[in-house]
């Protein structure tokens, strides 16, 4: 099957969170890959931010940015910047600068990762930004609200160093606004991140009043509603008006805003502080280069690509994610990404710039008694003097066999210190142990010996009035554990290379026919008898897509793939196993069979829910979203008068507090096409808040131009549905807001837009060992920035399954979730155990206590063992169980009893010395 | 008698805590030396006779620093911590030495400043109740 496709390496500009996870999903699956940054370090925006939402994952980006520089396959290029990009795919050129001097660069495929600007309100005359000083963007805000910033974290206003007790947020500047910034689109970030804000704020002083004046919360997003309720619970108090002015009041410093209310009433109010929530535009270097280079550009400046092929450019051979692809949260680019990558290995086969490693075997190494080669890593803005310090310590320690530093090239000089030391473990001192972890590791496996023969020493935080003293009791205690270290047991597995995924919708079909495409047979798994799932309901995607016939298209596909295998009717029953090697037992039309494979991608897919509200069922004119265009015939549409979307039917209420994300887009999208149909059909959208996030906002729009009524309302007045019967008239009130009174409306016809429920994946979680999130979706990996993986490493997932959403965002994720598992299927083998607890069969009693323990569930009881038992695939290292165990019988090398419980005598026997 | 300097040992989760302590380093902040720090891979491991065992060897006071409830990676780690301190905080209160020797703390990246200002408060804390005398071999 193999097609003649060319070779070659990728080029990705940006280094921010796209371009890193574009470059580790493509060097993972064997590429080279350039990351080129413009600045001189690598992180992008995040390293600019205080926290991000929902969780704070700040802690994570450093991993990655350390990962793209211990790559063998990834070579970095700071302060460098593209020119010009020419040539086709497989044979690219790209002219980059460096320091003022230009070189020619070949690639197979570019990826432009290059990231956003946030809008600059200076020209803004009512913001006041920039002549008044206590006005200010979010993003200085943040710089406010970083320990590490000027301030230490306390946020003090600029005109007099208050701390502000009351401060305002404004949403939507350099968004939505058409008239004063000619930006029509919705930045789509701002709401989270102003609540973010603003819920920080309050956490971090609580007697600090904080106001968001917004025109529709859009949070969209996995868990976005939840973060939203507890802003609120936190006391972040909401106000739904655009301010017209910021106002200087005289001398104090303080900033007077004006509003009008809903109904009309004018408000004035004194903020110490204002916080302009500034939206996202395109880089505006990368533009020039686009147009440069031809790429087309949609009308809101970003790079315009396809609904169906979302991160694919009108250029072959270039791709693009993150935020030049659209006003993208984290989550969204680093799907993307991965998914530029799945497309990249369709249409180019790898050409990586280094061999994989070759490890030896040094099987004579004896582990006793302990002889500890001490490494030591000054990083930049270390005291040099520390490096003589750290060696005349060390040196006076017993089992120390030498004392290197550690300076270029380090895996190597580590590797050949080992050697000549004679030393059989090695003890590492750095300022980021966690980021020199792989450099030793990787060192030891060189060196022929098992990776975990290792300890470190953190060198930060030092006191330079006292520096022997507290180098010689950290290294004291580093000696002392690394002394104790034993090898942990570790297992190669030979990786199944097949995937499995689970579901037939578009997500499913996209993810199985990415990883066919890459030369990695597929078993696909749907439970009903034909493939398309929810995408059958819809007619078209939100920017106008023909869905029907795309995914037509996709199915026959997936069919006549030769590397595809499709099983229909199929149910997934059970699967064991570990990343690399799992077992699925497929039960088909009561026939079980038995699949292998290594990595596997769930997309069950969601429902929507069936309403016992708005008289649903007791009508025929009243239909849920997903029957709406399959029923209405366009006969009756051309004479209908009235109709009406109710959004919400069943989403963000107590019972199901998540957002269903995809209702109003299609709310939008249905109205319009309706209005085309028939000009003058009365279209009234009753909706809570208007969630056309991103560039939908242009529907929007449009739909107001066109004279579609949008009337809101709130929980606690719902609209009332009355039929006298199935073909009887059916009228509908609602409390107007701005009138402040009730209005009627007589449809011909009501869309319901009934919320989309994650019922399937209760039992997909239960059969994977996967964890839901708190909405009842897939939950994301705890190690967090892994928006694609779940829970269990080898298993990852894509569309409604992990948040309801539309089309094309199902599409990124499912490719970027098949470029994740390509990651796995890449390799030939994995290694598991290491860091793990393991079960003395002899001590345990099996009282479960492990068990019930475990976050994860790793531990189960083996009968036959009489015993419990861990799988060192599946172990995560915590040691839980091991302080839980009653009866001792669970060990972890890594930090065994005896480190811990001698610990206390190794400081205080020396410190009375 | 020269002013009494506690000995304090510290549990530090190397997750959240070791992103805190990038923190700290960036904001030059500098650990007392009297604070002996030992790493755990989540503080979730820590039993209570970790705990107990510094008192024992003349330890002054002992803190556990781990993640937030939050932002835990191995979910539980820091709820199971708090949990052992209270048990080890009743021990001491039957040995007649006071439960504030020993306290558990949230850190992450954010408060990344705290990673050093807790040894400093708990080193303030225990300087004023005293020396612990539980040592078996003072």
């Amino acid at each position: 099957m193999a097609k003649k496709i060319p070779k070659g390496s990728v080029m990705v500009l940006g280094g921010g969170i796209a371009g890193i996870q574009a470059s580790l999903s493509l060097a993972g699956a064997g590429y080279g890959v350039y990351l080129v940054e413009r600045s001189h370090s690598l992180g992008g925006m995040i390293p600019n931010l205080h926290r991000i939402y929902p969780l704070c994952a700040c802690c994570k980006l450093d991993s990655r940015i350390d990962a793209c520089n211990q790559h063998p396959n990834i070579r970095i290029l700071l302060d460098s910047t593209v020119d010009e990009i020419s040539g086709t795919l497989g044979d690219m050129k790209a002219s980059v600068t460096t320091d003022g001097r230009t070189s020619e660069i070949k690639a197979g495929a570019i990826v432009l990762a290059t990231g956003i600007e946030t809008f600059d309100p200076s020209g803004l005359e009512p913001y006041s930004y920039g002549r008044h000083p206590n006005v200010v963007t979010s993003v200085e805000y943040e710089q406010m609200q970083r320990p590490l910033g000027p301030e230490k974290g306390v946020v003090k206003r600029p005109s007099d160093g208050k701390e502000p007790r009351r401060i305002a947020w404004l949403q939507c500047v350099g968004s939505r606004d058409v008239n004063r910034c000619k930006v029509p689109y919705c930045s789509s970030v701002c709401c989270m991140y102003a609540l973010k804000e603003a819920a920080n704020t309050r956490d971090t002083s609580p007697e600090t009043e904080t106001t968001v004046f917004y025109m529709d919360m859009r949070t969209h997003g996995k868990g976005y509603e939840n973060y939203l309720n507890n802003a609120v619970s936190k006391g972040v108090r909401l106000i739904r008006s655009r301010v017209h002015s910021v106002n200087q009041t005289a001398d104090t410093g303080d900033v007077a805003l004006s509003w009008a209310e809903e109904n009309g009433t004018l408000n004035e109010e004194i903020f110490d502080m204002v916080v302009l929530s500034v939206g996202l535009k395109p880089s505006a270097q990368t533009l020039a280069l686009a147009e440069k280079i031809g790429i087309e550009l949609n009308p809101d400046h970003y790079v315009s690509s396809d609904p169906f092929n979302p991160v694919s450019t009108s250029v072959p051979g270039v791709f693009v994610c993150g935020g030049m692809a659209g006003p993208n949260d984290i989550g969204q680019s680093m799907g993307q990404a991965s998914a530029a990558a799945a497309e990249i290995q369709r249409v180019l086969a790898p050409a990586p710039f280094a061999k994989p490693a070759d490890y030896p075997q040094n099987n004579d190494l004896k582990l006793s008694p302990p002889k500890i080669l001490v490494a030591y890593h000054l990083c930049g803005g270390m005291d040099e003097e520390l490096g003589a310090e750290i060696e005349k310590i060390a040196e006076g320690f017993q089992n120390v066999a030498g004392v290197r530093r550690i300076d270029e090239a380090a895996v190597s000089s580590l590797v050949e210190a080992f050697k000549k030391t004679k030393a059989n473990r090695i003890l590492f001192a750095s300022c980021t142990p966690s980021s020199h972890k792989p450099v030793v590791e990787e060192a030891l496996k060189r060196s022929g010996v098992n990776p975990y023969l290792y300890d470190t020493v953190d060198l930060r935080v030092l006191d330079p009035s006292d520096v022997s003293n507290q180098l010689r009791d950290r290294i004291r205690m580093g000696v002392a554990r690394a002394s104790l270290v034993s090898p942990a047991a570790l297992v190669s597995m030979k990786v199944e290379k097949r995937a499995l995924v689970v579901g037939g919708g578009p997500a499913g079909l996209e993810s199985a026919l990415s990883l066919a495409d890459a030369g990695y047979p597929v078993t696909l798994v749907e439970r009903q008898e034909e493939l398309g799932g929810n995408a059958r309901h819809i007619k078209s995607t939100w920017q106008g897509g023909n869905v029907a016939q795309y995914l037509d298209g996709l199915i026959r596909k997936t069919k006549d793939h030769p590397g595809i295998t499709v099983m229909t009717r199929a149910e997934v029953v059970s699967n064991h196993g570990s990343c690399g090697s799992f077992i699925a037992a497929v039960l088909k039309e009561g026939v079980r069979s038995e699949i292998r494979y290594g990595a596997g991608i769930l997309a069950p897919g969601a429902e929507t829910i069936v309403p016992a509200e708005y008289s649903y069922g007791k009508n025929s004119r009243i239909y849920l979203w997903s029957e709406l265009f399959a029923k209405l015939d366009s006969a009756f549409i051309g004479k209908a008068r009235n109709a009406v979307f109710i959004q919400c039917v069943g989403s963000r209420e107590p019972q199901m507090p998540h957002c269903s994300n995809l209702c109003c887009s299609f709310a939008l999208r249905s109205a319009l096409d309706l209005k085309e149909q028939n000009p003058d059909l009365n279209i009234y959208i009753l909706f809570r808040e208007m969630r056309a996030f991103g560039e939908r906002e242009n529907l929007y729009r449009a739909a107001r131009e066109k004279g579609i009524i949008f009337i809101r309302y709130d929980l606690n007045s719902k609209p009332a549905v009355h039929s006298a019967g199935r073909d009887e008239i059916i009228t509908v009130t609602v409390q107007e807001p701005i009138l402040g009174r009730p209005v009627t409306i007589e449809a011909d016809f009501i869309s319901l837009q009934s919320a989309i429920a994650p019922t399937g994946c209760r039992e997909t979680a239960k059969v994977f060992n996967v964890e839901l999130d708190p909405d009842g979706f897939l939950a994301e990996a705890p190690e967090k920035l892994r928006p694609l993986d779940t829970t269990m490493k080898g298993l990852f997932m894509a569309g409604l399954a992990v948040y309801p959403k539309d089309i094309t965002e199902s599409i990124a994720q499912a490719r970027g979730a098949a470029a994740r598992a390509a990651e796995i299927l890449a390799q030939d083998e994995v290694q598991i155990g290491g860091l793990v607890a393991e079960v003395n069969s002899a001590r345990c009693a099996e009282c479960c206590t492990c068990v019930r323990t475990c976050p994860f569930g790793v531990p189960r009881i083996d009968y036959e063992k009489g015993a419990a038992y861990i799988d060192p695939a599946l172990c995560r290292g915590c040691g839980m169980c091991v302080a839980e165990c009653p009866g001792k019988a669970i060990v972890m090398s890594s930090m065994s009893d005896e480190t811990l419980n001698g610990a206390p005598a190794v400081f205080f026997a020396a410190a009375a010395k | 008698m020269s002013e009494f300097v506690p000995k304090i040992m510290a549990f530090y989760c190397s997750n959240c805590a070791t992103s805190a302590a990038k923190v700290s380093h960036g904001m030059s902040k500098t650990m007392p030396s009297n604070v002996h720090m030992i790493h755990v891979p989540c503080t979730g491991r820590i039993e209570t006779l970790h705990l107990l065992k510094p008192f024992e060897e003349g330890a002054d006071g002992v803190y556990v620093a781990g993640c937030q409830h939050d932002s835990c990676q191995y979910i539980g780690g820091i709820a199971k911590a708090e949990k052992r301190v209270l048990q080890v905080k009743k021990i001491l209160e039957q040995l007649g030495i006071d439960p504030g020797r020993i306290e558990v703390f949230s850190l992450s990246a954010a408060l990344g400043y705290r990673f050093v200002d807790i040894a400093w408060e708990m080193t303030e804390k225990i300087r004023r109740m005293g020396p612990a005398s539980m040592s078996v071999n003072p």
